[in-house]
């Protein structure tokens, strides 16, 4: 059978970085799957829990983090809090017995168009493989929220 | 550069004397700089010598320097010096790490500090307020630190010229609706220690007796670069981003996977 999912991926990137970055692979003409919905944000530090639960609560397949390198961060330090959140959101993520493979986390910077298409491409890749996403139900949601 | 101002000083006051330069690069870079040098060697015959020492050692009370002359195919210059000085590197202040902290500006590697942008915003810091003039940025003579003070000192006026500050209209902001003296602020104060520009003050909420019930965030507008890391720390959810709130970004993810 082949196979016809297109999954859907929301990417939360930062304006700086990665969302200059995804505007120079769209100069460079450097063609990436289509599956993926930018969401801006000013720093990968305003990226919350809520919002990561949320996208998967809506019925994201996956979800992309990328915000600038280490040390690069427009704002100073978002991107290092936005790091040690990660760590504990993903920890909690795979206790809690979620396939930590469709959320990935990465850098990229305003310079690196093809990176930013690398990243896209294998994400969709692989989340196609892992299929649709079962959603992250309400009741749930609103439990993890509490903790979280 | 400063070597060479200080072999020329020496020579201004001692007439007689010999002054050796051991150097490998002149580093002259700048307006009429070059000159300078040219000046040290030409006119005040400074020994100027292209080469390393290899050593330094004493005899007789005298300091005997080893070196050789490259420009000379090697040849080996020995030299009884009554002093020697060493051209070291300029290095920023010991306590400069100290204060970029309690400033909250940005420092790099070698502890000088950062400005907003190296050709934009050069002697801005990224904290709104605080400027930059001098060797605490980098390495500076007399010239550019004049310059860089001037530009420090005209931006401070552009800043208190006007009635008003302009901002960005992308700042945090603490809720405090309806009724006027409530805010869902826990008064945690997580955000202080998240802001990277100092923007988080405390307030305090009085009753109408001005008894104080609690003390609460409140962003500094002014300070405020609305980079929105004090939104994601907030237990309590009492911080908006103007323009990136929540229900504004659940919004735009509910569209974006309809």
């Amino acid at each position: 059978m082949e196979n016809t999912f297109e999954p859907k991926i929301v990417a939360y990137v930062c304006n700086w970085c990665t969302y200059a970055g995804a505007d120079l692979t769209g100069t460079s003409r450097i063609k990436y799957a289509a599956n993926v919905r930018i969401v801006r944000f000013p720093c990968t530090g305003r990226i919350d829990y809520n919002l990561l639960l949320k996208a998967l609560a809506l019925g994201a397949d996956g979800i992309i983090v990328s915000g600038c390198h280490p040390n690069d961060c427009h704002y100073t330090s978002g991107n290092f809090h936005a790091r040690r959140r990660w760590i504990v959101f993903k920890q909690m993520m795979e206790y809690m017995g979620y396939d930590m493979r469709r959320v990935k986390f990465s850098w990229v910077s305003a310079a690196e168009g093809a990176k930013w298409a690398d990243i896209v491409n294998t994400t969709v890749r692989e989340i196609r493989e892992l299929g649709p996403a079962q959603r992250i139900q309400n009741e749930e949601f609103r439990m993890m929220n509490s903790e979280g | 550069m400063y070597t060479a101002k200080h072999a020329m000083l020496y020579k201004h006051k001692v007439h007689d004397a010999e002054a050796y330069v051991f150097y490998m690069d002149i580093r002259a870079g700048g307006k009429g700089y070059d000159e300078f040098v040219r000046r040290a060697i030409e006119e005040d015959s400074v020994n100027y010598i292209r080469g390393r020492v290899s050593r330094v050692y004493e005899r007789n009370g005298k300091l005997i320097v080893h070196g050789a002359d490259t420009l000379l195919g090697a040849q080996q210059v020995e030299i009884e010096a009554d002093m020697v000085v060493l051209a070291t590197a300029g290095i920023s202040n010991p306590g400069s790490e100290e204060l970029a902290q309690k400033l909250h500006i940005s420092y790099d590697k070698y502890r000088f500090f950062s400005e907003a942008h190296p050709k934009l915003r050069p002697v801005e810091t990224n904290t709104g307020g605080i400027f930059l003039a001098g060797a605490c940025q980098s390495p500076k003579d007399i010239p550019d630190t004049v310059s860089q003070a001037s530009a420090a000192a005209s931006k401070v006026l552009a800043l208190f010229s006007r009635d008003e500050l302009t901002r960005e209209p992308v700042i945090a902001v603490v809720n405090r609706t309806a009724p006027p003296l409530f805010s869902t602020c826990a008064g945690c104060f997580m955000c202080e220690t998240a802001c990277p520009y100092h923007a988080i003050e405390r307030e305090e909420i009085k009753t109408r007796d001005g008894k104080v019930i609690r003390s609460v965030a409140r962003v500094n507008p002014g300070l405020c670069q609305g980079c929105g890391t004090c939104v994601a720390f907030c237990k309590s959810k009492s911080i908006d981003l103007q323009g990136y709130s929540n229900e504004q970004v659940y919004a735009e993810v509910l569209e974006l996977l309809s």
